[in-house]
């Protein structure tokens, strides 16, 4: 405000009583000031896209050149190593915070009572995920870790030390599990899965940047051990001075491959009929029923 | 539906596809490199999927599905509840102003940013963080008034308003949007 209310001439002054006195090796062009060439077509200064692609609005990905696909910033420039060199491969994680999770129970908009995934946060639809350009799901984060009451039995994709504690504080369970991206689609919308007819898929497990996060007990990670989160558990509670309470979590925890609570992998549901089928197949069956989840090469 | 594609996989199955997978049809006189695949691929025995019917609890199905229609506010011991809310009580009614609660039980208050000057240190724009409050009813100055008094008790630093009377809308400045909140449950609304 008070920027814009003072006149040019006297931020000018301003910004020479800031600046240093002058040397030497100041007396020389700004940059720009002599140029060598010519401009002799417009077409010619369009780094990084064409007129056609601007008019279409089919803009390359950041950092890459139209017509010299090949080359782009991030190698042109190696100086710069990390810019955008994963932009291909990056995750996107949807932040859930602690109190919109309040709000939401709250409001009525999620039963405390039942197992909380993907599919119950996005039943609210309050939140939108869409696998296809890379995102894989839910970030529990730790804002209104302070006061946050209720004992829920929740799976995300990923979640802070912080946001784990105080869900175990209140008695809860936090779970991260992996979703690949057909089972999150399906999770995501499961009537517009249903209504397609495809079968629910198996979970694939993890890719391998991912396989070290989901074995670790520290954070709830659905491929490690009971037994090592129940002393990750309790040494949290001893590093951050709470006590567990005893109440436990009753509800069942899904198996490692399955993207529905209650409904087995490998199955198609027609809600018209209210009926949900299995494959008799032995091939299919054996498939869905390997509790060994496949490898995703990603 | 499903029921219709179901019978026609079993009539598939059970009709033609013998015919096309075959290996037991060969003449005596062909010779083995005449028609090599038919030896080097295995006999195909169908895959085609048949299903059955499981027995699932629907309501593990039900639960899946978007809720279409707003929920009813389950009943709590006090407010506010634990993530801050509170319904609006007959206090609301006692002001020159009135801001309505939206569909979802929750105060019409909107996040907006938009660029602000190019700042000369950095060259770099930046950004002003709006709040902007909707469905104000009644006397809007008197509202901005009260709640530009009350921010700027609580925060220490002025606050900028602007009000916009016709579509009943106050934008706010330099204030997080759950200080405002706060103001409004206060007021009863």
């Amino acid at each position: 405000m008070s920027q814009a209310l003072r006149s040019a001439k006297e931020r000018a002054f301003q910004i020479v009583e800031k600046a240093s006195r002058i040397r030497v090796q100041d007396a020389r062009d700004n940059i720009g000031a002599r140029t060598t060439g010519r401009q002799l077509k417009k077409g010619h200064n369009q780094m990084g896209h064409t007129q056609g692609a601007l008019e279409r609005a089919a803009k390359p990905p950041l950092g890459w050149i139209w017509g010299d696909f090949f080359r782009p910033w991030q190698r042109m420039y190696p100086g710069e190593k990390l810019f955008n060199a994963d932009i291909n491969s990056r995750r996107e994680y949807i932040p859930l915070s602690l109190i919109e999770l309040a709000r939401l129970i709250d409001l009525g908009w999620i039963n405390p009572s039942r197992p909380i995934d993907v599919s119950a946060l996005c039943a609210t639809q309050k939140f939108q995920i869409n696998p296809k350009i890379r995102q894989y799901g839910f970030d529990l984060t730790e804002e209104g870790a302070d006061s946050f009451p209720y004992q829920i039995d929740i799976e995300v994709q990923y979640a802070t030390q912080s946001a784990i504690a105080a869900v175990e504080k209140a008695g809860g369970r936090v779970r991260t599990a992996y979703y690949d991206v057909e089972s999150l689609e399906a999770a995501v919308n499961p009537k517009a899965w249903f209504e397609k007819g495809k079968v629910i898929p198996k979970r694939k497990a993890p890719p391998a940047s991912l396989i070290e996060y989901y074995m670790d007990a520290k954070n709830r990670g659905y491929l490690s051990e009971e037994t090592e989160m129940e002393k990750e558990r309790q040494l949290s509670a001893d590093v951050r001075g709470y006590v567990l309470p005893d109440v436990k979590v009753s509800s069942a925890l899904k198996s490692i491959d399955q993207v529905f609570h209650g409904i087995p992998s490998g199955s198609v549901v027609s809600l018209a009929d209210k009926k949900v089928f299995a494959p008799k197949n032995e091939l299919h069956r054996e498939y869905y029923n390997r509790q060994v989840s496949d490898k995703l090469y990603s | 539906m499903l029921g219709s594609t179901i019978r026609s996989f079993a009539s598939r199955t059970t009709g033609a596809s013998r015919s096309f997978f075959s290996t037991s049809a060969v003449r005596k006189t062909e010779k083995l490199w005449e028609n090599p695949w038919k030896y080097a691929i295995p006999e195909k025995t169908k895959t085609l999927a048949t299903v059955e019917e499981i027995p699932v609890d629907w309501s593990y199905v039900e639960r899946l599905m978007p809720i279409e229609v707003v929920p009813e506010v389950p009943k709590h011991e006090s407010y506010p509840t634990p993530s801050g809310w509170t319904p609006p009580s007959g206090a609301g009614k006692t002001h020159p102003y009135y801001v309505r609660r939206r569909p979802d039980h929750l105060l019409p208050l909107y996040l907006e940013r938009k660029r602000d000057l190019l700042n000369e240190k950095t060259l770099d724009f930046d950004y002003v963080e709006l709040v902007t409050v909707r469905s104000v009813d009644g006397d809007v100055f008197a509202c901005e008034q009260d709640l530009r008094t009350y921010l700027q008790e609580q925060l220490g630093h002025p606050v900028a308003t602007h009000v916009d009377e016709l579509k009943g809308r106050i934008k706010v400045k330099g204030a997080p949007r759950s200080l405002i909140e706060q103001f409004f449950y206060s007021k009863g609304f």
